[in-house]
Formats: C-alpha cells, structure tokens, sequence
C-alpha cells in the first residue's frame, strides 16, 4: 500500500473503481478523497496524468484501491473540452459514475492532505442560477500582514459571490459556498470586501456537508492550496507556491496589474455623455477603466430610434444592476471618480478637419453585449464571458488566444476622407419632396421665364443645362455629407429662385456611414465553421449579394461601413473584422430624376449611351465611384447609367418637355441608375443581412470515444487517453520483446488502441 | 509449468487489463511451440474452462486466448498468444507517437471523416441595425452657377 506521498507520474494512469461509500453524507459534492492508493505510482502528478474514475457514487473517501482496481476500459467523455483548458479542468458525469480528466497542469497531494478534484455543482437553485462548493476564499491583508477568510452574511454562510469575481484573467468561478450550505439563494447574497484586502489570489478548499447529486465541471486558474498555511505563504509571497494544487503561477502581468496590482479594463479614445447631455472627450489616449466592485460589461444601446447606437456601461453591485457606474478613469495616474451618471461610449475615431464622428465600434476588453437582457445575463453568471460579442478582443487580451506576433498591432483602419469643398459654381441643394416642387413651380412659372433666360445666358441655348441633376437619396443626405444651415435659397446661374428654399446645400461628402456589425461566433468549435461547411454570405443594399470568407470573419466582430459619393450615388460598402477593413463592395444607391423632355427613341437611346460610358469612360470623373457604377451593373439588370450631367445635357430640350417628363416620372417612377442599384435597388434589401449557409452534418455522438478525433498531436502515448490511433509510432529503448511482438504492437498502434 | 489463470473482462485492443479470480495452477507443454503461441495442457474442471487469460512466470507474459480451448477427455488444452499491449505497457507509454486520431488531444478544426455531410443546408440569417429608408429619403438638386 503506497502511502499518500506517493506521486503519479504524468506517463501513468490512476484509476479509481467503486470506491467505499460509506461516508456519503462527510463528504462535498463532487468530491472524491485518496488517503491511499496503489498503482504504478511514485513520482510527482504532472500535467498530461490521467486519472480515470469509476465508482457508483461520486461520495467517498478513505477508500483504498488496489491494482486490481485498474480499468482501462473505455470510459464516458463527459466534455468534448477534456485536455483544452489552460490549467487543470477535472469532470465527471454522474450518468454512469464514470469519468476521466487529463491534468493539463499537475498538482501535489500533500503528505498531511487529501486529493481533492472537483467541487462545482450544476444546481438550479431555483433562481435559475447554478453555484460552487466545495472551496473557500482567503485574504491576505498586505497592510496588515493577516490572512482572513470573507465574511458571513445574513444567512451565516461564507460566500463567494459574483461581486467578488476579479476581471480577466481571474473571472473563472461564481457563487463559491463554504459551510453547510442549506440555502441557496445567489440573489440575495452578496458581500464586501474589506478596503486594502488583496484577493486575488487564493483559496482554500474545505469539503462541505450536502445531500445533491449532480452533474459538475470546475475548472479555475485561481491557485488553490491544499492547506491554510501555504495558501497564507502565497498570498504573502507569491514566489511560494508549495501545496499548490491546480498549476503555476503565472507572474503578474505589469500591464494588466496597473495599479496597485488591480486589473484595468481597456478602452481607447472614447468618448461619453451622460443622458441626455453632449459627448464629451473622456480621455485621448489607451483609456482605462477599473470597477470598483463587480463585474462590468458593455451593451448596445440606443436612446432612442433618431440617435445611433451606442454603448452603455453596466454594472453589478449587491443587489442590484446598476447602468450608472461606479468606475474610476484614468489617463495619467490623475484618478477622477464619476458615480450615479449614465454613460453612455462611443469612440472618437474619424476626424474630418475640425469636425470628429464618433463611431460606436471600438475595441476594449470589457465585455461588450449586443442587449441589455444579454448583459443582465452576463452579470447574473447566466452567460459566460466566452460569448461577449468581443470575447476574441478580451481572448487576445489576456493571451488565451496566441495570434502571430508580428509587427505592431493593428488597431484597426483608418479610412480616409474626401476634403473636397463644394462651393460657388456647382451647388448642391438638399431637398425634401415639397421643397424640390416648390423650386420647380418657380422653374416653370411662365412668369419667370424672362429672368430665367437671363440668368441662365452662361449656357446659350440650353438653359436648363444649369440644373445639373436630381439624385433621390435612400437616407438623410446629412449621413454622409455635411450640410450647410437650412434656408439657403437656390440659385440657377444667377437667377434666384423667387420662392423655393431649400433644406441647405453640401460643402462636404466626407461621412462614413456606421451599420454596426455583430460578432460570429463559431456553432460548432470545429472544422465545420470554416468553408466548405459554412459560408458566409452578405446581402448589401445597394450593393448585392456576396460571399465572404468565413475564416477571415470567425470569431471576430464584422462591421460594415457605407461611403456614398453625393454626385453619382456610388457607394462602397467596406466590410472589417474586428476593425480592420478586409473587403469592400460597390454599388450605385441613388436614382436620377430626369428633368428634360426626351421622346422614347432619344431615351433609349440614351440609356445605351449611359451604360457605354459608364463602364468605359464616362464615369472616369468620379474617381473610385466610376469604378462603383461599373461593378453594379456588370450584373444581370441592364439600365440607365451615367455621370448625371451627361444625361440631362444630352436630352435637353426644353422647359415646358421637362415638366411634363417630370410629371410622369412622378407617376411612375423609373430608373435613370442601372440595373439593381438606383430605384431598383430600392426595392431591394434595406438593410445590411448575414446569411450562413450550414452544411447539415451527422456527427456520431459517441465518436470521440469510440474512435477519436483527428489529432496529428505528437508526444508519449501516455499523454493520450482513451482513443488513439497513431500514423506514427517508435517503440522506447528498452524493448524487450521480439521482432514478431514488436510487429504485433506497431500494427495495433496503427489501427487504433484504447490507452 | 506454473501458469496463473484470469477471468479478464477488457477488450484486447486496450492496454489495461482488468483480470480478476485468479487460479494458479500446472501445466504442461504441448507439442513445440514458441512462447509467443503456446499451447498447454492443464486438469480440466468447470472453473478453468470459463477463463480466458493467463499469465505464465516463466516466459514472463500475459496471454489471451487466441481461441477456446478445447477439451481432450480430463485435459484442457489452452491456445495462448502473448499479449503484447499489456506485457509491454510500460515501454508503450513511454515511447513517443504522432497520433492520427485520439480521444483526448485532437484538434476540432482537422476536417474530420466521420462527420458525415447530409444533403441540404442550413440557414440562418442575420440583420443588422442600420436601415436605409428609401420611402423616406433626399434629393440632391444641383445647380451650376448656384450661390
């Protein structure tokens, strides 16, 4: 009988069979206990053991086992994640009683101790919330060199609870529960910490009195120490880890510790209101946030259906949800407090002269929502931090997530703008319906004809060329220009228009405009999110439908941006991943009013005209938007297309024509933009539409047990367990056998092995 | 020979043996053999005919029944092949593989061939916000010569 010193090898399996019973009721849920054990065992426990467990009742202890007890047999995988997590993650699963953990770290039983695994119960309180037994948290107060455990509350248990969970990297357990736990009630819990008290970093397990027996998983990178003494020499001194039973201890990150060892939230150049008050510049630069208590998150927010979305900061404390925050800013170790304010972020990313847009996509580690419910949710541990919209970001952040390491981050694009100014000359008028009839009744106001005439002399016989165009627009023109004041009155060379006035006219185009985005998360977590399993399609207005390459998106936040060029209606649609710009597609998103009489022969006519010059050389003189026009109507709608002075120069004829072409566009209104952009595409889609297209699968349930899955992982066989089936396999010095059995063992390896 | 005799309960394409009852008891060598396949003649009795696995000191193996035994009036006849997972586990564990397929370390995003592709597709949608609004838009009137 090997006494409880004795260490598992991380080559060795240690199986537990139908342990001893008895003490069902002196033991925690979830917990089994060796004082002794026999196996091939002698060295310490290291990451890659396997321990595999047996037994009709998780509720045991003092049992002894012997090497009879050994089972290699194939077991139940509880959790396709067995073996995935940073540091230890140990299951069970009660169906048969039967489970099996592969230690990603190793741990230590101490000689005076129990092995304790376990300790996280799926309980449904009842309160549609689960909690954790089975450890116990300690504090160790710097100041005052002295180790407390959390104090009891109301009930007189000692309770963990979520306002205690730590940010990232720490925000592992909930709703720890220490004691004979009788009530279980997480909503009426709470607890504060002591100011100064430090805890962070341990606690202690205790097996606990409970009669349930359920389902449980429990996994944490919060050191726990097998005894008090050594959880209090960690806490005093981090470099001491003996009795450290669930992995190393990753030193301080000076980043992420900013200050006074407590982790900062990022966020960059945001800026913020209270409600109902303008937006503020909050700080410049590599913005921090540090809650005081609780967790934080971020939801999408809008005010009301005129303003954009934005961000609301949420947070939790005690019993209840607050949106004002209790946060702390910092931008130069120059703390200001804001509490009992409504904040709401948006970031300070697009500056056009003098004149900054706030956009509503930003990166920052706090867990961002797509709704409030969801973010109620995340406070109440109903939703895990692993499906925030930006978990990839907060993944980054703290390093779960290795991404290539090279060069400087890219924090994301910085699209340009167009300086352009328009001004004297051609002047662009924003109208509404009423205004642009109120301007034409002047135009073709017999009255006026004279002075139209004669201010209008500039284009000899064809007056009318001096209205140059009338583009209809499917949103606010203010969206993606920037608008004078209302109340300007139009002018046509240098008449004045005697009654019309319009809503303002454009000095600039230079307005991205903000469709928001969402985050794709994976279905599977396997290769069946990537093509050709999963594609990903977008349906844009104005710009079609397309397929996107899922593995460029995955797992990150996709937004989509529109920019519209105000003379043509081109648009682009660029579409970016987490921020960065990786496709853009083009379209045509407004339609032309004609304005002169044209017969249908000098119309269609004109329309083939438009097309030629449009996808060869006749939108040349709009840059970018040439090209724009030239993709939308590739497709398969043939229509009317081009540079807006070019149609109605062509087609002018006359005042009294136009009023009634006019007329009769009213009635029926047509395209002057090909294809589906223009009035087409008004009909079309008006708002941005992901579409995933899932192959349908069949995956057997019982397969990663039965036969694996696909590996190509190297290292000792016994590092594996359960299905293994190797392409390559070299026998250890040391072999003894023959050349037959030697043969025999290969073969076996390569067709599949149970370890 | 002394040979030990076990009701053995695992699959043989697993390295663990869960060998329970043991019976030791004499033998005798059959004919020549090797002692990766031997055959041995052992007293029959009810008890030794259910088992199926033996261990043999001599050779120093384990061995499985490469098939039934087979009863020649009181003597049972035992056809042994050496079992060469279970006698050489510990130089199995310690040697290095690349495994093609495991139950425990395997990477999801391999493609696998046991997910099988049905016919058809699933579809999901999603929409976004923003909104363009066509029924509600704006004209741009433009004027050359305009102030």
């Amino acid at each position: 009988m090997a006494s409880a010193m004795t260490y598992l090898n991380g080559g060795n399996v240690l199986n537990f069979v139908k342990p001893n019973t008895e003490t069902l009721s002196y033991c925690a849920n979830g917990i089994f206990i060796t004082d002794t054990f026999t196996a091939e065992i002698g060295k310490e426990i290291k990451a890659g053991a396997t321990i595999r467990i047996q037994c009709d009742s998780l509720y045991f202890k003092n049992a002894t086992f012997s090497e009879n007890d050994i089972t290699g047999e194939p077991f139940t995988v509880p959790d396709p994640t067995i073996g995935i997590t940073p540091l230890g993650q140990y299951y069970y699963d009660t169906d048969d009683c039967s489970g099996v953990f592969t230690l990603d770290s190793g741990f230590r039983p101490a000689s005076d101790h129990k092995l304790l695994i376990a300790g996280h119960l799926s309980f449904d309180s009842g309160w549609g919330d689960t909690f954790s037994v089975g450890v116990r948290w300690l504090f160790y107060d710097v100041d005052a060199d002295s180790i407390t455990t959390i104090p009891y509350n109301y009930d007189g248990q000692s309770i963990m609870n979520r306002d205690l969970i730590t940010p990232p990297p720490y925000i592992v357990l909930q709703n720890i529960y220490d004691g004979n736990v009788t009530q279980y009630n997480p909503y009426l819990t709470q607890f504060n910490t002591a100011t100064g008290i430090n805890i962070l970093n341990a606690f202690h397990h205790r097996a606990l009195l409970a009669g349930f027996i359920y389902g449980t998983s429990f996994a944490t990178d919060i050191p726990i120490f097998d005894t008090l003494e050594n959880a209090t020499n960690y806490l005093k001194d981090n470099a001491v880890t003996d009795g450290l039973l669930n992995g190393s201890v990753t030193p301080p990150d000076p980043e992420q510790d900013y200050i006074n060892d407590q982790k900062y939230y990022k966020i960059k150049n945001l800026y913020a209101r209270g409600s109902g008050s303008s937006w503020t510049p909050i700080k410049s630069i590599n913005y921090r946030i540090k809650p005081i208590g609780g967790k934080i998150c971020m939801y999408y927010h809008t005010p009301t259906e005129s303003e954009p979305y934005e961000w609301i900061l949420y947070n939790y404390s005690g019993y209840t949800f607050y949106s004002s925050m209790g946060v702390v800013y910092d931008d130069d170790d120059d703390f200001s407090v804001t509490e009992n304010i409504d904040r709401y972020y948006l970031q300070n990313s697009v500056k056009l002269g003098s004149t900054s847009y706030r956009v509503n996509i930003f990166d920052t580690d706090i867990p961002k929502w797509q709704t409030k419910e969801d973010a109620d949710d995340y406070l109440n541990d109903l939703k895990d931090i692993t499906e925030a919209l930006n978990y990839d970001y907060i993944a980054r952040t703290n390093q779960e997530i290795l991404g290539p390491d090279i060069g400087l981050a890219d924090a994301g694009n910085d699209n340009g703008t167009n300086g352009m100014v328009y001004s004297y000359g051609s002047r662009m008028y924003v109208m509404s319906s009423s205004h642009l009839a109120g301007f034409f009744a002047d135009v073709f106001n017999t009255a006026n004809i004279d002075d139209i005439l004669n201010g209008t002399k500039l284009f000899g016989a064809n007056q009318i060329n001096a209205i140059s165009g009338i583009n209809y627009f499917p949103c606010a023109i203010s969206e993606f220009c920037e608008v004078s004041s209302p109340g300007t009155t139009p002018h046509v060379g240098s008449w004045v228009c005697p009654t019309a006035t319009s809503n303002g006219f454009i000095t600039k185009n230079n307005k991205l405009i903000d469709c928001g985005g969402d985050f794709l998360k994976p279905i599977y977590g396997d290769f069946r999110d990537l093509e050709p399993y999963q594609q990903l399609w977008v349906t844009l207005p104005f710009c079609g439908t397309h397929q996107l390459q899922m593995t460029k998106y995955l797992n990150k936040f996709i937004s989509f941006k529109y920019s519209i060029d105000a003379v043509t209606g081109a648009c682009s649609c660029h579409v970016y991943a987490d921020g960065i710009e990786l496709d853009t597609f083009d379209g045509v998103c407004s339609s032309q009013r004609p304005i002169t009489a044209i017969d249908q022969t000098t119309y269609l006519s004109n329309v083939i005209g438009s097309v030629n010059s449009a996808l060869t050389s006749g939108v040349n003189s709009v840059g970018g938007g040439a090209q724009a026009i030239g993709g939308a109507l590739s497709g398969d709608v043939g229509g009317v297309v081009g540079g807006s002075l070019g149609m109605l120069g062509a087609g002018a004829s006359g005042v009294i024509g136009a009023y009634n072409v006019m007329q009769a566009v009213d009635n029926a209104p047509m395209t002057t933009r090909g294809g589906s952009s223009g009035c087409l595409g008004f009909f079309g889609c008006t708002q941005i539409h992901l579409h995933f297209y899932q192959k349908k699968t069949v995956k057997p349930i019982h397969a990663l047990m039965l036969c694996g899955a696909p590996s190509n992982v190297s290292g000792l066989v016994s590092s594996f367990a359960g299905f293994l089936k190797c392409s390559t396999f070299k026998m250890a010095d040391g072999f003894t056998g023959t050349n037959d059995e030697l043969n025999e063992i290969m073969q076996l390896m390569k067709n599949g092995i149970y370890v | 020979m002394e040979l030990t005799l076990f009701t053995q309960t695992k699959p043989y394409n697993s390295i663990a043996r869960n060998m329970t009852a043991p019976i030791t008891l004499n033998g005798v060598l059959r004919n020549a053999c090797d002692i990766l396949n031997v055959e041995i003649e052992i007293e029959y009795n009810a008890e030794n005919v259910n088992k199926n696995y033996a261990y043999i000191p001599d050779f120093g193996r384990y061995y499985y029944f490469r098939k039934p035994p087979t009863i020649e009036g009181k003597r049972l006849v035992l056809h042994l092949h050496s079992d060469s997972l279970y006698n050489y586990r510990n130089n199995i564990y310690s040697s290095y593989c690349v495994a093609e397929r495991s139950s425990s370390n395997y990477d999801l995003m391999l493609p696998d061939s046991v997910v099988m592709g049905e016919q058809g597709y699933n579809i999901f949608n999603r929409v976004l916000p923003y909104k363009f609004h066509p029924e509600q838009g704006e004209y741009i009137l433009t004027i050359a010569g305009g102030v």
